[in-house]
């Protein structure tokens, strides 16, 4: 057996082609995490009703825009549903909805579409990690030339990708669309907007991605993230309120309601005006208190990625 | 030996806390199929670690090939734990290791093609790995770690959980790429009949000192002078004729066997004589050959003897 078998080998061939440096393996490791994330039926259900918010907004903008474009006061055919005052449906669209292309349209919007991407990164969040380090996997990247370090590297590419295909590209492509169907002045205009939007997608990149790098590293299964952050954006905010809103303890305490602070910044990122929440008394947060808070969770998450992921590499 | 050792440990210390895992291991390895042994927690593992550059030594260093640095696009590494990406197929996996030790996406997929067919995987390799067998995973899992063509290839338990079969293809796989591919292989195993098989140098760890670092043959020892003698017949008798030529007996039932120690082909004759003139019948008459247990669990004894 041990002789005879030799004679079915096809030859191995060495090889002494050029490599590409070390860094580009991140780019392979975003690949094929993207190519994971991708082949979840979550990931399309998310990715649809993001679609759909998306062309909400996208046909809510056009609309308001059109509205204004008829005379004013004015009735407008609605459809076959009858006629309404121009008026009427530009303080619906500008006022209720916030359909006017103003740095509250995109809040809400980005605001909206963060909310897929928590449902998805909760759900989606232990293929992508977790099951590196259920499976031992760590040690298999750490042996490669460019180590830990694209390991990290290329799973924060693909998951902040993920939060910008749902957040800030489909906002900036209704930005470009205000440019198209207005004039171009918009853009010159609303240079702060343009990269506030930009600059939101980064908080929320920021703080999202390295929330799910520390909290998979502890928890690696889906059940244990749902817990995890259902405590953080549902728990957290309720524990804020009551000692807010109720106990009347002092209102930095908000610094700990995670999410209330990603939004905090992204508003002053846009400079739309700040939004209190339901049943909130006091003022909202001072933007440097939400630095302060999400510069302190990105410290701590990435002090424990960096400690559990090269860890359970050398321990596997 | 005169060439440049493949690893080359000085002084090797490696501490986690007050726990002392590897203690002044020094050794050097020549290029071949080197064996390194140990009981559970002799410190293998770790030392795979420090050679891969994923851990650093407390003191003491290590050079690979003759320089210090770590380049791990010169190593491939197959880790005992399963560490594969089971939505993968298998030539996807192949080839994503090879980029990930920095081939192009082109020459990695050809190359896992081309190392694929070399392991004999044919069209399984289009099976999404969550399908393998432990046969197919090794397989994979040795083809990622030759990929992108290292001088070096450290194989952290290859044969686990293998059939004979499956073992023994697994061990002409590591011949075949040492004896005639020339890359120097690192072979950790529990398995002592793997290493007796194919390895040409041995490292033996225990409790994370190095009690020996040689060749094979000068681990097992030369016994040529030792034979045994399946004798049926008048057992006892013979071995009481035999006296102090006997070494040892084992009774087997229908016959013993007998361990003697013979200096020259004249004795053969003699004890041959003695054992027929005593009513004994030889089964068979064989030189013992040295044997890797026998020289590790001796290290070990002597190790634990020395520290009584």
């Amino acid at each position: 057996m041990a002789v005879n078998s030799l004679n079915s080998f096809l030859e191995y061939r060495p090889w002494n082609g050029l490599r590409n440096p070390a860094w580009m393996g991140a780019f392979a490791i975003m690949r094929e995490s993207l190519k994971l994330i991708f082949t979840r039926k979550v990931f399309w259900v998310v990715f649809s009703l993001a679609v759909l918010n998306f062309l909400l907004y996208f046909f809510g903008q056009y609309l308001f825009f059109w509205v204004a474009d008829q005379q004013p006061d004015g009735l407008v055919r609605v459809g076959g549903f009858g006629r309404a005052n121009q008026n009427d449906m530009m303080q619906f669209l500008r006022s209720v909805l916030k359909m006017d292309g103003s740095p509250e349209t995109f809040r809400n919007f980005i605001n909206l579409q963060s909310r897929g991407i928590i449902v998805l990164l909760v759900l989606a969040g232990a293929s992508l990690l977790g099951e590196d380090l259920n499976q031992g996997s760590l040690i298999f990247y750490q042996s490669k030339s460019g180590g830990m370090k694209n390991y990290i590297g290329g799973k924060f590419l693909a998951a902040s990708f993920l939060v910008h295909l749902f957040a800030t590209i489909p906002a900036l492509f209704l930005f470009l669309e205000i440019c198209f169907i207005d004039t171009w002045t918009y853009l010159l205009y609303n240079p702060r907007l343009l990269l506030g939007i930009i600059g939101y997608g980064f908080v929320i990149n920021l703080g999202l991605v390295s929330l799910l790098f520390a909290t998979v590293g502890f928890f690696r299964s889906t059940i244990g993230l749902i817990m995890c952050w259902a405590g953080v954006f549902f728990l957290l905010p309720s524990l804020c309120a009551i000692m807010i809103d109720r106990l009347r303890l002092n209102p930095v305490l908000r610094i700990l309601d995670f999410w209330y602070c990603v939004e905090r910044l992204g508003e002053k990122c846009l400079g739309a005006s700040p939004t209190l929440l339901p049943g909130q008394t006091d003022q909202a947060l001072n933007p440097w208190f939400a630095v302060a808070s999400l510069g302190f969770v990105f410290t701590v998450t990435s002090i424990l990625t960096m400690r559990i992921y090269f860890k359970q590499g050398i321990e596997s | 030996m005169g060439e440049i050792p493949v690893i080359h440990c000085r002084n090797l210390t490696k501490k986690f806390g007050p726990k002392t895992v590897l203690n002044n291991v020094s050794f050097e390895v020549y290029p071949g199929i080197i064996g390194l042994l140990g009981p559970n927690g002799a410190g293998k593992s770790t030392l795979i670690k420090l050679i891969l550059g994923l851990d650093n030594p407390t003191s003491g260093d290590i050079s690979l090939f003759g320089k210090t640095k770590v380049e791990l696009a010169k190593i491939g590494f197959m880790p005992e734990a399963k560490a594969i990406i089971p939505s993968m197929k298998g030539y996807e996996f192949v080839a994503y290791a090879g980029e990930l030790d920095g081939l192009k996406r082109t020459d990695a997929l050809r190359r896992s093609h081309e190392i694929l067919d070399c392991l004999g995987m044919g069209e399984s390799r289009y099976r999404k790995l969550g399908e393998y067998s432990t046969g197919m995973i090794q397989k994979v899992k040795l083809a990622q770690a030759l990929v992108h063509d290292p001088d070096l290839l450290i194989l952290d338990e290859p044969t686990a959980g293998l059939d004979p079969p499956a073992r023994n293809q697994m061990l002409d796989y590591l011949t075949y790429f040492a004896r005639q591919q020339g890359k120097s292989i690192v072979l950790s195993t529990h398995l002592l009949g793997d290493v007796q098989t194919v390895c040409d140098q041995v490292v033996v760890l225990n409790f994370g000192v190095c009690l020996a670092s040689c060749s094979l043959e000068q681990l097992v020892g030369n016994k040529s002078d030792s034979y045994l003698i399946e004798v049926a017949g008048n057992q006892i008798d013979v071995i009481a004729a035999l006296g102090e030529k006997c070494l040892s007996a084992q009774d087997m039932g229908g016959f013993t066997k007998v361990f003697v120690r013979c200096g020259s082909s004249a004795e053969i004759n003699r004890i041959t004589s003695l054992v027929l003139s005593f009513g004994g019948v030889i089964k068979k008459f064989v030189p013992l050959e040295g044997n890797l247990d026998d020289a590790f669990f001796a290290l070990l004894d002597k190790q634990r003897l020395a520290g009584n």
